[in-house]
């Protein structure tokens, strides 16, 4: 056990190397960069000049310089300063984190509880009218585009009566109660996708453990029906259900850079996008890398909780 | 009145004042790309709100707007708090020196500009600047007007002296380039205080752009001791200015206020660029810019009251605002910014005039604009915007051959000629087409679609494209390196004819992406950037405007959109603001010191 | 919008049974529709795409990109089903043609990402060793970025168009569903079928080709079924952030975001069209993927 709990710390050692090379790479090759943004006024003779700028922002840096000095000072939690406010990247994401935490946790946990809920009664009553109805509206959920499902949710109150949901961002201090509501929307609809996939792994794990012999060994025993689900069934399948949630909140994640840009949900993913379109490199390094870590480091809790849990599961 | 003899003989200055680059960027919304590049205003893309784009520099004619402004019989009210809507964040440079376009809507609250153009763009008017003495030819002495910075301090010589040094780079040499404005102080030798309120400019040539340069919207002045007091670009809530409005505090893509300046030196008499009897201005308590993710959401809001006004709102929202807010008013001016066709010169068959004279005569550029904009939004324009004095006019453009919608027949049967005559008479050459975003509702996207189909119907063979960059900042890059065939894109004038004209049309100028160079043009441009009777130059720029009409074509100016602010019934003091040049949201958001609110 | 989605469903479905069931192919169908009525009628939704995609040309009026074939903004009616957009094209033969763009990218972009799931999977998951153990840091890394944040990244270096878009897609899909595989390979591997094949001196090749391939097989083909949906989604939401199949290719994402948006106030057919169909269309896929899981799935059969 200790032996698989170092290869696996040991793993994730090349695989964030393995992340911040992908993004420095992949940033670097964007068509312009913030000089060309900050210079596009007077792009004459500007040859020299420009060095001098590059040199001052660290762009003058190759890319395995970059990926080296990147590297150390994440290591030591130096994710740089934007290249337009100079503002140390951590600061601008802890700025923006609790919109995205407040939107993420809300939408996960809806996920969660009607996911494995529906996944459940579904597999109950597998190929009864229950089980289809319950499907259907968590796959269509699923099906319809999140993007598509916000738009319409604004439009068609406006259409119908003149009036939608406000999308004016209300601060905490502004209004406590209508900080927290406005969550709400934007969380359900977040929330709709990865429900749908809980639901689905949920049923499908359901529905093998049901049929696994100690469960007809309880029925056998004349244990309720109720309790069996509950407290056996459920219980081992919820096993590959845990197994998800890193993945989960990578998901989420890029759900967030759609719903805040329609919500106008100051968070991280709003960020990003911003940052993307001033080529703001060391922001959209700053944030990639960091979730990136993030469901790296929740992968490897669930990874390590579910060894614990169930003896059974195969290391390796 | 300060005009001084020396501004009646030469109407601007030349100022190198480069279009407002922050485009809206648009993924979808209206919002989800920051992009930059390009300036914008006037379009869809960039519809109303914040970085938005559009510039302003003006100050409205003071007996225009005087009258306007303050209707008969209404007692002006005092006290309320302005919503301004943005829908991009404004998480770039704040340091008004070297920002592009973002950190202007913040100044037009905080700060105040050396000098302004008038409502026409006929003369410049003063500011901070209050008033001027051309000594002789290079030599210029300059009085600053008795006001205080938010600081409490009064504005002294030393402060004008500091910000021009400051706009010229000066005071940070290795860093020169980051200064996006200096060259709207080309020719400025030396400047120094000569007493407490008088500065002394010297010129190493015989300089008449120096005040117009000053206009500039993006040159607000900044305390000489904004460093010294723990002042910091990187903090908005740090920035010190000298305007109707204070920071109180600032959140990006959150929420930012602004409280009102009491002891704002515009008071009644002092300028000639508000209303006649406005005293202790702004009459507001202050003002917030809140985010909305998109337009839609915007006019919402507006209709709802939560938002004061919109800014030129795209045809679409215009019905979009009409169908929630019936009660709502709209001002609209014509405004400077044109939309146009570049051809790229270096590359075949767009070097051969003849190629660009051909393409330029088939599509029907009412058809566009009014799709695009809708009738009565949009004014015809030659190479010079029709926002000049010294540019051909509108109606005069609208009658010539491949504008006028009257003779298009013939203009399609002479560019078919034109096409034999350059040794094609069936072509079947790419025509890509690149417009600024993959934004695909809006002038540009739009107008590529149809500009397609109005080329295919005349040449079945020709392989006309769009050429779609994958987001604005490639736009940009591919602009200013010249990768393109032919670009449909807007731009925004800067507040001098001769300075426009030589920035688009000059071999060496610095808007001149597809490198276009013609001898007898350069030559006209710079004789008209050294002539001071404005009779002359204007002259000297319509045979310009003529001849680049005639025998050059280096790129096909569609339209001249107007400019529109949509404001709720309540909102009063912003009638009849917009200018021709330097007009649209920085118009609107200069001129909130004169917004009240009646309820 | 990820391809996580597809592997939680995948990833209960290793299994190990002989090949050769396609004499049988007929009565299955009977008893899939039999026993899964929503697969079956999922199958029916998918078939009119394949239908409408394949005969874009011969069932739409009118060709996607055709301007002015009615009034521009006009509503629903007899001339014009979905009614016309802002360039009086006809909505109904755009939303047609998107079918078929759609189904290229979506059907392209899977069967891409699955081929290469299934050669990276057999090799990692067979061979094991420093290829299976790079490759696997190289999956651990691509699935900690948000896919749709990289696939933006991506396509902003690479440039809009349909095939960049197909391909970044396609490769990212690749690497989260070869650990599916790879997990499926790694448990054909170890059973007494494959053991007995090497004892009698069966070669890797042979045995990859012979016992373990054909062996992970269903998994493939649910991974297919499931993915499909997911990958036209995925598609619609680059289109909504501005990276997708760049216009004017009438593509359901693109009429969905900013056109479709840009209008929706005064001609919401524009973004309602569009949104029903491909709704439809990922609903019935991810319908008949769960269907064909229940059914290929051995663990699961047997029940009632």
């Amino acid at each position: 056990m200790s032996r698989y709990l170092a290869a696996r710390i040991l793993a994730l050692v090349p695989a964030m190397f393995l992340l911040v090379v992908f993004v420095v790479v992949l940033v670097r090759l964007l068509p312009g960069n913030a000089i060309d943004i900050m210079l596009q006024e007077q792009v004459k003779g500007t040859g020299t000049q420009r060095a001098e700028i590059e040199k001052r922002m660290g762009l003058d840096r190759s890319i395995p310089e970059e990926i080296v000095h990147y590297s150390f000072g994440a290591i030591r939690g130096d994710l740089g300063e934007s290249l337009w406010s100079q503002q140390p990247v951590t600061t601008l994401i802890v700025s923006r984190l609790p919109v995205t935490l407040k939107l993420g946790v809300l939408a996960l946990g809806l996920a969660i509880v009607t996911g494995i809920a529906i996944g459940v009664l579904s597999a109950v009553r597998q190929n009864g009218p229950l089980d289809f109805l319950l499907r259907s509206i968590s796959i269509l959920g699923l099906s319809i585009p999140n993007f598509a499902l916000a738009t319409l949710v604004i439009v068609m109150p406006l259409i119908w009566w003149g009036w939608s949901p406000s999308v004016i961002y209300t601060t905490q201090g502004d209004n406590f109660i209508g900080h927290y509501t406005q969550f709400v929307i934007p969380g359900v609809i977040l929330g709709l996708s990865s429900s749908a996939t809980l639901m689905r792994i949920t049923r499908t794990s359901m529905l093998e453990v049901t049929r696994q012999d100690y469960i007809r060994t309880a029925r056998a025993k004349g244990l309720a029906e109720l309790r069996i689900i509950v407290r056996h069934a459920l219980r081992n399948a919820l096993i590959p259900v845990v197994s998800l949630l890193g993945l989960q909140i990578a998901a989420l994640v890029g759900g967030t850079v759609i719903i805040e840009t329609v919500f106008g949900l100051p968070g991280i993913g709003r960020l990003l996008v911003t940052s993307l379109g001033i080529r703001d490199y060391p922001v959209i390094q700053g944030i990639t890398v960091m979730t990136g870590v993030s469901v790296m480091l929740t992968n490897l809790i669930v990874d390590l909780s579910y060894n614990w849990i169930d003896p059974r599961a195969k290391v390796g | 009145m300060i005009d001084s003899t020396y501004w009646s003989r030469a109407t601007a200055g030349r100022v190198s004042r480069r279009r407002l680059i922050r485009g809206g960027a648009t993924a979808g919304l209206g919002l989800a790309t920051a992009a930059l590049i390009g300036c914008g205003g006037g379009d869809e893309d960039e519809a109303a709100p914040a970085a938005t784009s559009a510039p302003a520099a003006t100050a409205a004619a003071a007996a225009t707007t005087a009258a306007a402004a303050t209707p008969a019989g209404e007692q002006i009210k005092r006290g309320g708090t302005h919503h301004y809507p943005a829908t991009t964040a404004l998480n770039d440079e704040m340091d008004p020196h070297k920002s592009t376009s973002q950190a202007a809507i913040l100044w037009s609250f905080i700060g105040n500009t050396g000098t302004r153009l008038d409502r026409e763009a006929t003369k410049v008017v003063p500011e901070l600047i209050a008033s001027w003495e051309q000594v002789d030819d290079t030599t210029l002495t300059f009085t600053v007007r008795d006001g205080k910075w938010h600081s409490g301090r009064a504005i002294d010589a030393e402060d004008a002296v500091f910000n021009l040094m400051r706009i010229s780079g000066r005071l940070e040499p290795e860093q020169v380039a980051r200064y996006q404005r200096r060259t709207t102080l080309t020719g400025m030798d030396s400047a120094e205080a000569i007493d407490e309120k008088t500065v002394r400019v010297k010129f190493t040539q015989p300089t008449s752009t120096f005040l117009g340069g000053l206009s500039d919207f993006r040159n607000s002045w900044v305390p000489r001791d904004f460093f010294d007091n723990g002042g910091d670009f990187k903090d908005p809530n740090t920035l010190v200015g000298s305007g109707a409005f204070a920071i109180d505090h600032w959140e990006d893509e959150v929420k930012s206020t602004f409280k009102r300046n009491p002891e704002y030196w515009k008071t009644a008499g002092v300028t000639d660029t508000w209303p006649a009897g406005a005293e202790n201005l702004p009459y507001l308590d202050g003002l917030e810019i809140v985010w909305v993710p998109d337009t839609t959401s915007a006019i919402a809001a507006f209709a709802g009251g939560d938002i004061d006004y919109i800014l030129n709102p795209s045809r679409t929202d215009r019905e979009t605002i009409k169908k929630l807010n019936a009660k709502a008013r709209e001002e609209i001016w014509p405004f400077g910014n044109w939309h146009h066709w570049r051809f790229n010169p270096q590359r075949k068959p767009f070097d051969d005039v003849r190629v660009r004279q051909a393409l330029f005569r088939v599509p029907a550029y009412d058809v566009l604009a009014n799709e695009a904009l809708g009738e009565g939004y949009w004014n015809y324009t030659g190479p010079l915007t029709a926002g000049f004095g010294a540019a051909i006019p509108s109606d005069e453009i609208a009658k010539m051959p491949g504008w006028n919608p009257a003779t298009k027949d013939a203009d399609i049967a002479e560019a078919k000629k034109l096409m034999s005559a350059a040794g094609m008479d069936d072509p079947t050459f790419d025509v890509p087409i690149m417009p600024p975003s993959a934004t695909q509702a809006g002038f540009y996207f739009d107008s590529s679609v149809r500009m397609i189909d109005m080329l295919k119907k005349v040449w079945p063979n020709i392989n006309a494209t769009i050429d779609l960059p994958a987001d604005s900042a490639t736009f940009g890059k591919r602009q200013v390196e010249g990768d393109f065939g032919t670009i449909i894109y807007i731009i925004f004038p800067q507040p001098d004819a001769v300075l426009e004209l030589q920035s688009q049309y000059l071999s060496t100028g610095s808007r001149n992406y597809g490198k276009f160079k013609s001898q007898e043009i350069d030559d006209l441009l710079l004789k008209a950037g050294t002539q001071f009777d404005s009779n002359e130059r204007k002259a000297t720029l319509i045979e310009a405007q003529r001849k680049l009409i005639t025998d050059h074509m280096a790129m096909v100016t569609i339209d001249m959109p107007n400019y529109t602010a949509w404001l709720n019934p309540y909102v009063k003091g912003m009638e009849g603001f917009g200018g021709r040049i330097d007009g649209g949201a920085y118009d609107a958001w200069r001129h909130t010191e004169h917004m009240w609110f009646d309820k | 919008m990820t391809a996580e989605h597809s592997i939680a469903q995948a990833g209960s479905t290793a299994v190990f049974r002989e090949p050769g069931l396609l004499s049988k192919a007929l009565a299955q169908t009977s008893r899939f529709t039999r026993r899964q009525p929503l697969g079956a009628a999922s199958a029916v939704v998918v078939v009119l795409l394949v239908v409408a995609a394949v005969f874009a040309n011969v069932i739409a009026p009118y060709g996607p990109n055709e301007n002015n074939v009615g009034p521009s903004l006009s509503g629903p009616s007899a001339s014009h089903l979905f009614g016309t957009d802002n360039f009086g094209r006809d909505m109904f033969s755009r939303v047609i043609y998107g079918a078929r763009i759609s189904l290229y990218v979506g059907l392209g972009a899977t069967l891409i990402s699955a081929a290469l799931a299934t050669v990276l999977g057999a090799i990692s998951g067979y061979f094991g060793g420093p290829f299976d153990y790079i490759l696997q840091r190289f999956v651990d890394t691509a699935q900690s970025i948000p896919a749709l944040i990289m696939l933006i990244g991506v396509l902003v270096v690479l440039g809009p168009s349909i095939n960049n878009v197909m391909a970044a897609i396609a490769f990212r899909f690749a690497l989260s569903l070869s650990r599916v595989t790879r997990g499926d390979v790694i448990v054909a591997r170890s059973t007494p079928y494959v053991d007995a094949a090497r004892s009698i001196g069966g070669t890797d090749m042979r045995i990859l080709f012979r016992h373990i391939l054909p062996n992970i097989f269903p998994t493939v083909i649910v991974l297919i079924s499931t993915s499909i949906g997911v990958v036209i989604v995925s598609e619609a939401s680059l289109s909504f952030l501005g990276y997708g199949v760049p216009p004017p290719n009438p593509t359901w994402g693109g009429m969905m975001s900013s056109s479709g948006r840009t209008y929706m106030l005064i001609a919401p057919w524009m973004l309602i069209a569009p949104t029903i169909a491909l709704s439809l269309v990922v609903f019935a896929m991810n319908m008949l993927g769960d269907a064909l899981r229940d059914e290929l799935d051995p663990r699961m059969r047997g029940s009632r």
